[in-house]
């Protein structure tokens, strides 16, 4: 009987781990894949495909872009998204529209979260920085210069 | 050895501002070091998820566009006893992890 009990947990143990390396059991732990392709897109437009499907964001005054009109180090500017008073927000893009690769990051919200984001980027040289936000299956978008007097790339 | 995250979590209201502060080089993978004229390696937090007792909120993804030793800050819909959790892996695999209870 021992050895019955002892031989099922070992089998059962064994088809979890097949289980999880199958792909089958998603350890809360486990992170969605990077979206290379959209990391990598060398134009605005490119890294917004990439990331939505579309490049096509209606200029809206409910995203509120804040970020420094002259930013004192490229290297880490901050800024912060605010769409929490737009209903439906699925996700925030900021893009720095000329970065070698554009895209800066995205964040998808879901159960209690607010959508809103802030954070510091790198930003190599005066640029536009674009915030987009994805809202009842929409985009929308707002963006500003930021002046850059040091560059942020490491170069 | 896993990634060091600092957390910040205040109520105000029914809303929780979650702030951390992650130490990471966040490299890109192609700044040159002068003194060996060769890259430094790639080393990149890529995704990074939030979750409120367990229930996912917020799930990132990252670029070498984000400054080095990045900050975060999100809301959630949360109140006081509410367990927060952060996790980030970065592209060698390596991941960090933080859980706290809002006071």
């Amino acid at each position: 009987m021992k050895r019955r009990s002892f031989l099922k947990a070992t089998l059962a143990t064994g088809a979890a781990t097949v289980a999880v390396s199958a792909g089958l059991l998603t350890p809360s732990t486990v992170l969605a894949s990077w979206n290379k392709q959209a990391f990598e897109a060398k134009t605005v437009d490119d890294a917004l495909k990439g990331i939505f499907g579309t490049a096509d964001a209606a200029a809206s005054g409910d995203v509120k872009l804040t970020a420094p009109a002259i930013a004192e180090n490229g290297a880490v500017t901050p800024v912060t998204v605010d769409a929490s008073g737009m209903s439906g927000v699925e996700s925030i893009a900021i893009v720095a529209s000329a970065n070698p690769t554009p895209l800066v990051c995205e964040y998808k919200f879901s159960g209690p979260a607010q959508g809103f984001v802030s954070t510091r980027i790198r930003m190599g040289s005066t640029q536009n920085v674009v915030a987009i936000v994805k809202a009842g299956g929409k985009l929308y978008k707002a963006e500003q210069e930021v002046r850059v007097t040091i560059g942020g790339c490491g170069g | 050895m896993s990634i060091n995250i600092r957390t910040r979590g205040s109520v105000k209201g029914g809303v929780a501002e979650i702030k951390s502060l992650i130490r990471h080089p966040m490299e890109s993978g192609a700044r040159m070091d002068q003194s060996t004229g060769k890259p430094f390696p790639m080393k990149l937090i890529q995704t990074v998820t939030v979750d409120v007792n367990g229930t996912r909120a917020v799930d990132a993804q990252w670029s070498a566009n984000i400054s080095t030793n990045p900050y975060m800050h999100v809301n959630v819909a949360a109140k006081s006893g509410d367990e927060i959790t952060i996790n980030v892996e970065d592209n060698t695999g390596e991941k960090g992890s933080e859980t706290f209870k809002l006071r």
